[in-house]
């Protein structure tokens, strides 16, 4: 029998009331960009759910708690702005959407390692792999900031420090993920976390 | 023969590069800048590499890549002893040649190690895209290197956030272009021509020795 895991369930739903809010705040607020920032973030939150509901792929629940997490730590610093409370809270959603980012392309990773015959690596591979992705996606996001301060004047980027700060949170979080996943691939948990994959990728095998 | 003479000619603008850095060794040894004294010499040692590999270890590194480091090291001194960093844009030139460098290093290292090692396969497509993040990653590495030096000893190296974000952005363009590039090349089967002599060498001098030793 199938496990129904409600309350991962019931989490995942009350984080989304919790970004429609802020959504909604950021509207009486009439900060219209946030507003904007708020919709995608909604948008991407539920991408786990649009493809566990149309294209049947079993993606595990803790993605959409982690996306959705990462997406209110960051309408936390640029809607209730947080951070001018907390110097290092700004360095800590850096950090927690590193961490997401990395857990993300440690599953993918290891799943296509794992059920695709075109890529075979060793776990120092799959680390090293964890760890430079998540800098380069690091260096993406500071490219979004840099935008948005040239396009809307929003300040985000206060300072270079403030810049390499970000960098050094999110090599941080890459390393964290990398040192945890090996510890996860050794015991066997990241193969456990993803089975329903097989099937899967053995589907879209028998399909071509 | 078409390969020889493409050999030949890279071996002669390597050395060429080579010996412009030893006429800008001089230049800062007469200006007395012992700062670029020893950079200069750091410099031409490290171009020296790929003749010290090949020769004492009969390693064979593709030709493009003695020319990648030297015109790497080259450009960054000459524009350090010449004040070429003066002018508009060279700072990005150099940025680009660094990056693609450490891209095609990184490509080679990859293409190498999935032809000759069971420990690793990848598609072509795969090795692109971490090729890609790699270099990004080294830009963000040597960003932190120039932000911890000027910490450290007051210096200079990065001149401020738009630049930092300009470097960085080059650095993606960089490895992007060589995945491109790269990706080209395994389809028309070039990119295998490039790295015959090296790859053989490390099956043979590495990959088997340690697969022998491990098998007892």
């Amino acid at each position: 029998m199938e496990k129904n895991y409600w309350y991962l369930k019931l989490t995942i739903i009350t984080l989304i009331i919790i970004m429609v809010f802020l959504l909604i705040f950021s509207i009486l607020k009439e900060d219209f960009l946030w507003s904007f920032f708020a919709f995608i973030m909604i948008f991407i939150s539920l991408i786990p759910a649009i493809i566990r509901y149309y294209l049947k792929i079993k993606i595990p629940f803790l993605f959409d708690i982690f996306i959705s997490l990462a997406f209110i730590f960051h309408m936390g610093d640029g809607l209730l702005e947080i951070s001018n409370s907390f110097l290092m809270y700004n360095k800590f959603t850096h950090f927690f959407s590193a961490v997401v980012v990395a857990f993300i392309f440690l599953n993918i990773i290891f799943i296509f390692n794992e059920y695709y015959r075109g890529i075979a690596v060793n776990n120092f591979k799959i680390m090293f792999d964890v760890i430079v992705i998540t800098m380069a996606f690091g260096v993406v996001w500071e490219f979004m900031e840099w935008a948005s301060d040239f396009l809307f004047n929003l300040n985000a980027q206060p300072s270079l420090d403030d810049t390499m700060g970000d960098l050094f949170a999110d090599t941080l979080g890459g390393l964290f993920v990398a040192f945890i996943g090996f510890l996860l691939i050794k015991r066997g948990i990241l193969k456990k976390f993803s089975k329903d994959f097989k099937k899967h990728f053995n589907d879209l095998i028998e399909k071509n | 023969m078409n390969k020889d003479i493409i050999r030949i000619g890279g071996v002669l603008l390597s050395y060429f590069l080579k010996i412009l850095m030893i006429i800008l060794l001089i230049i800062s040894i007469a200006n007395r800048h012992v700062e670029w004294i020893f950079g200069t010499s750091l410099a031409i040692i490290v171009s020296l590499i790929p003749t010290i590999l090949k020769r004492n270890y009969q390693i064979t590194l593709p030709i493009i890549l003695d020319i990648l480091i030297t015109t790497a090291l080259f450009l960054h001194i000459g524009g350090g002893i010449l004040g070429a960093y003066g002018i508009i844009h060279y700072d990005t030139l150099t940025h680009f040649v660094s990056s693609f460098l450490i891209a095609f290093l990184a490509f080679v290292i990859i293409y190498i190690l999935d032809e000759y090692w069971d420990g690793l396969m990848m598609d072509k497509y795969a090795m692109a895209f971490v090729v890609v993040f790699t270099t990004i990653a080294m830009g963000v590495i040597w960003e932190f290197n120039e932000w911890i030096t000027d910490i450290l000893f007051g210096t200079q190296e990065q001149w401020g956030y738009n630049d930092t974000i300009k470097d960085l952005f080059v650095d993606m363009i960089a490895g992007i272009a060589m995945a491109l590039i790269g990706v080209t090349m395994i389809k028309r089967g070039s990119f295998d021509e490039l790295t015959e002599d090296f790859g053989e060498q490390i099956d043979k001098k590495i990959i088997k020795k340690r697969m022998n030793k491990k098998n007892g």
